[in-house]
């Protein structure tokens, strides 16, 4: 029986109890004895069976020392951590790492150089406390060489295969031992663009196939965004927003998570007033007067707020600034502009649009070709047009602000 | 400069065109500043590193029993191998030499791998306290930790051995039961002295190593104790194996201590019988019959060094990729802590406190004597009054500074420009070059003291004698040090950064002088203290090139000790170098640290 086909058993089994949870995180905590920073901050979090749960965030964020903590690599200061119902972290309690049911892939691959590629997979079985015979282990390193496409590879030497290879074989050896809970600590940031894009297709049919409960660690928000089930932004050790790939994108809860994930227009503003029955509200910036979709949070009129809209929902209308106005007239968030610099991507156009100082960016038909200095208008749907409270010094992007000088139409 | 461009340049000289004089004088021309660079380093080369082997293979193969191998009357003779093969003591002395390499080697590999382990992967207390002074013991001069050793370790008024007869409740006038002048003696002393650079190597390849590797085994369900084996030991083991040879090379050499302990022990080594034949108590010098032993321990120390490089040619079948750098999880010793703590403590106790204490109290004493009441009550600082304002100190603390500057200053200078030509340039000399600085590394000091010494005996330079044939034999001995230092310090500059230089409009030297320099500078400086210390602890080339001209500390420390038995002076002139190599040490430990911090 192959690997898949045992797992994928166990998958079936999990489901009569749907909603399982595999990793249970409480209040983890975790301080680095150098600099008193708290790399982990009362991270809370749960993992269902055959979820594949990302924690996202920039580097320093916190999301690898929880997923050690998880492995056991490293000690929480506090918390609890629960693998597959057993509890591996408490107060007084450690399970060390090589008893916790899990596998784990590493960024570096940390695959053995002196074994060669079937030592290394069959390294979790001879290790372990329930040793299998020699062609039971033989046929279940097999497998899992097949599942990633090693199989032939057994006899090289591990430092003979390729970037890409390694990976695979790393996670052929995570998986061998068919655990409960798969690590994954940034396993495809060491591979060329072109590889990666394939291998975040592979891995996600692979973990989708196993069914095995995984979570994974990354700083690429189009890793996360195209494989999780779920996804924790992370942020200065804690997790700031939680939710599907979908609610993260387009209901990123503060400027953090909207400026981290995909790219974003970010504008400071004096909070005006709510339209209960629009289910919005109107906020002044430097160009005018802008609806926005009602955030749903108390916000005191003329609190400094930010609105946040995605170059992609930006709509451009081009016909002439002056003949094609009454059509937009009357509708909110139609505004004249200038287009500052124009970026031919491939499969799309992006333009920095210039709004009476300000710097839009706009993602548009990669047809459409508007040049430097030509006028349009850009229209902002108030749904589309996300607002955060300010607190404190707002984080507004320096860098668009320069650009924004250099692209001036006028300069 | 093209050829093109030297021609059109001849005859606006008004020299003949095409001829054969002007095609000489457009080739010379051609010539680039840095060609003429390389060949002269590569003479130097040749001069300082062939130049006294060859005259070593020349005179093994003279009949020059006191006389000098090349003068009138001596003729050529396979006579000193023959002495040397069908002597019986030849074998002592080999299997004498193998029986020390084999037990100082096996002494400070563990300790180095047990302190490299406490330090780099557990939670040991005071750890970075038991770093500081296994790395400071660099500061120790082999002769003074000897002399130390006998002082603490001699059979009869040791003071460890008096310690021990009292508690052991045997004869106090008796003697033993410990002995430093034994095999056993040496080995223990000489294992010790090696343990600071035996553990730098070892602690170099447990941080080199990727921890994720053993993380990985960890979460594969292997216990600690199965991981150190099967995966750390393993990939431990090619470093461990190149730190094994390279400490071999160092152990069969080592001179200081089979001199101190051995010779008085009656245990010589081949260190030490080419120095007995060069300078015997009775007779005169066989210089013929020193070359032949020298030559022996060159094969010696060579056979490992190739077995060295190829372990380090096979470095690369390990390389592997990068991913975050963590601080390496800490092992908790729980429990082990307390023998672990105390294994600590007895070490820098022995190793360090132990012989500085006593070279100390017997430099405040009139007389070696053994602490009490009444040798306390003698204390005094007579003996430092006496040393200090005596001629021989000064001379002796002179010329140190001297060989100490210019050994430092000749061997970096040198080991930058080879460098340079090693990492950067395509030259075909390149081969050769690598070949000649390398060779003094395997060159054990003994030979390489005989052969300059021969060299300037016959030739007729105004070298021998003085203080500047110490310089030129420590020059030889370390140009691989700073070479291999240098080179690493220039492989860290980014090739760009010059090439940059050269766009910008800057000739060849104005980008080593205003590019390389500053760069290599911190690299460059951290080098000569290091040459500098090296050079002022070496007893080996001063005391081979001794005259009383040349004479320095160690040197110093080594008569004291020997002809006139004077312990106080000994102790005297050993406790102010001990001050000075030991503040070098921690200098040139600090700037490693700031420099390491700084790339």
């Amino acid at each position: 029986m192959f690997l898949h086909e045992r797992i994928g058993e166990r998958r079936d089994a999990g489901r009569m109890r749907a909603h399982r949870p595999m990793i249970q995180v409480t209040d983890l905590v975790k301080i680095y004895e150098t600099g008193a920073v708290r790399a982990v901050d009362e991270v809370s979090f749960t993992v269902n069976e055959g979820e594949f749960y990302t924690l996202l965030g920039p580097s320093g964020c916190g999301k690898t020392t929880t997923l050690r903590c998880i492995a056991g690599l490293e000690r929480a200061n506090a918390g609890m951590i629960e693998l597959g119902g057993t509890v591996v972290v408490a107060d007084r309690l450690f399970v060390p790492p090589y008893r916790r049911d899990i596998g784990m892939v590493f960024q570096s691959y940390a695959v053995w150089p002196h074994m060669t590629v079937f030592e290394n997979v069959a390294f979790p079985l001879k290790v372990g406390s329930s040793r299998p015979s020699s062609s039971q282990m033989r046929e279940r390193v097999d497998s899992a060489l097949q599942l990633v496409g090693l199989g032939g590879y057994e006899e090289r030497m591990a430092t003979q295969l390729s970037g890409g290879q390694q990976q695979r074989l790393s996670l052929a050896r995570a998986i061998v031992r068919e655990p409960s809970v798969l690590l994954l600590d940034e396993p495809l940031s060491n591979l060329d663009a072109r590889l990666r894009e394939r291998m975040r297709g592979e891995l996600t049919a692979i973990q989708r196939r196993l069914g095995v409960t995984t979570l994974f660690v990354t700083h690429d928000q189009i890793e996360a965004l195209s494989m999780s089930d779920r996804i924790a932004v992370m942020d200065g050790g804690k997790i700031v927003q939680e939710g599907t790939p979908e609610e993260i994108y387009h209901e990123p809860v503060n400027e953090f998570v909207a400026s981290f994930i995909g790219s974003t227009n970010l504008f400071l503003g004096k909070f005006l007033g709510r339209d209960e029955a629009a289910k919005t509200v109107s906020v002044e910036v430097d160009f005018g007067r802008l609806v926005a979709e009602d955030p749903g949070v108390t916000i005191e009129p003329d609190a400094q707020v930010l609105v946040a809209i995605r170059p992609e929902n930006v709509v451009l209308h081009h016909e002439g600034a002056g003949s094609s106005a009454a059509s937009e007239s009357g509708r909110p968030n139609v505004i004249d502009a200038k287009i500052g610099i124009r970026l031919f991507t491939g499969n799309s156009m992006e333009y920095y649009i210039e709004v009476e100082g300000n710097l839009l960016q706009v993602r548009a038909d990669s047809r459409l070709k508007l040049t430097r200095g030509d006028e349009v208008r850009v229209e902002l749907n108030p749904f589309d047009c996300r607002v955060f409270p300010v607190h404190g010094q707002p984080m507004v992007r320096v860098g668009s602000r320069r650009l924004s000088a250099l692209a001036r139409v006028d300069a | 400069m093209t050829a093109t461009a030297a021609d059109t340049r001849v005859p606006g000289s008004g020299e003949p065109g095409p001829g054969p004089l002007g095609r000489l004088i457009a080739a010379v021309r051609n010539v680039q500043a840095r060609t003429i660079a390389i060949i002269s380093i590569v003479a130097i080369l040749v001069w300082f590193v062939l130049g006294p082997v060859t005259m070593l293979v020349v005179s093994s193969f003279r009949a020059s029993e006191g006389r000098l191998p090349i003068s009138p009357g001596v003729e050529w003779t396979l006579d000193n191998y023959i002495r040397v093969l069908s002597n019986p003591a030849t074998y002592t002395v080999m299997w004498n030499t193998f029986l020390f390499a084999a037990g100082a080697l096996t002494v400070s590999f563990a300790l180095s791998i047990t302190f490299a382990w406490l330090i780099e992967r557990t939670d040991l207390p005071g750890r970075g306290a038991l770093f500081v002074v296994i790395i400071a013991s660099i500061g120790l001069p082999n002769v003074i930790a000897g002399i130390a050793y006998a002082l603490l370790l001699n059979p009869t008024n040791g003071l460890v051995n008096i310690f021990l007869r009292n508690l052991l409740g045997m004869d106090a006038d008796g003697t033993g039961p410990l002995n430093a002048y034994t095999l056993p003696g040496m080995i223990f002393v000489q294992g010790i002295t090696l343990v600071p650079i035996t553990y730098l190597l070892v602690a170099a390849a447990f941080r080199a190593m990727d921890t994720a590797m053993e993380d990985a085994a960890a979460t594969s369900g292997a216990p600690y104790r199965t991981v150190m084996r099967r995966i750390t030991l393993p990939l431990l083991t090619p470093a461990l194996l190149a730190a094994l040879v390279y400490q071999f090379v160092s152990v069969i050499e080592s001179f200081d201590i089979p001199l101190v302990l051995g010779l008085r022990g009656g245990v010589p080594v081949l260190s030490t019988t080419v120095f007995v034949e060069t300078q015997p108590s009775g007779g005169l010098p066989n210089y013929g019959l020193a070359s032949s032993y020298a030559l022996l321990l060159l094969l010696l120390a060579i056979g490992p060094l190739f077995l060295y490089n190829r372990v380090l040619g096979k470095g690369d079948r390990y390389a592997t990729i990068g991913g975050h750098s963590y601080l390496p999880r800490r092992v908790r010793l729980g429990a082990w802590k307390i023998p672990a703590v105390i294994l600590s403590l007895t070490f820098i106790f022995i190793s360090f406190v132990l012989p500085a204490l006593v070279m100390l109290w017997t430099s405040l004493q009139p007389f070696y004597a053994v602490p009490s009441a009444e040798s306390i009550a003698r204390i005094s600082l007579d003996a430092y009054v006496d040393v200090l304002t005596g001629p021989r100190l000064q001379r002796a603390l002179g010329n140190t500074v001297i060989v100490g500057v210019f050994t430092g200053l000749g061997a970096m200078f040198l080991g930058l420009l080879v460098s340079w030509i090693l990492v950067r340039t395509k030259s075909k000399l390149r081969f050769a070059l690598d070949v000649l600085a390398f060779t003094p590394h395997a060159m054990p000091g003994v030979l390489i003291g005989l052969s300059v010494l021969l060299i300037y005996l016959i030739l007729p330079l105004p070298l021998y004698g003085t203080i500047w044939i110490i310089v030129v034999a420590l020059g030889t001995q370390y140009i691989s040090i700073a070479t291999r230092l240098m080179s690493s310090g220039i492989a860290q500059i980014k090739n760009e950064l010059e090439e940059a230089g050269a766009v910008s409009g800057a000739p060849w030297g104005a980008v080593i002088r205003r590019i390389v320099l500053p760069l290599v500078l911190p690299a460059f400086l951290n080098g000569f203290l290091l040459v500098f210390l090296l050079a002022i602890k070496n007893l080996t080339l001063a005391l081979i090139l001794f005259s009383p001209e040349s004479v320095v500390m160690s040197t110093l420390v080594w008569h004291y000790w020997d002809l006139s038995a004077d312990t106080a002076s000994t102790a005297v002139v050993g406790t102010i170098m001990v001050l000075i190599t030991l503040t070098l040490s921690l200098i040139v430990r600090r700037l490693n640290r700031e420099t390491a911090q700084l790339t």
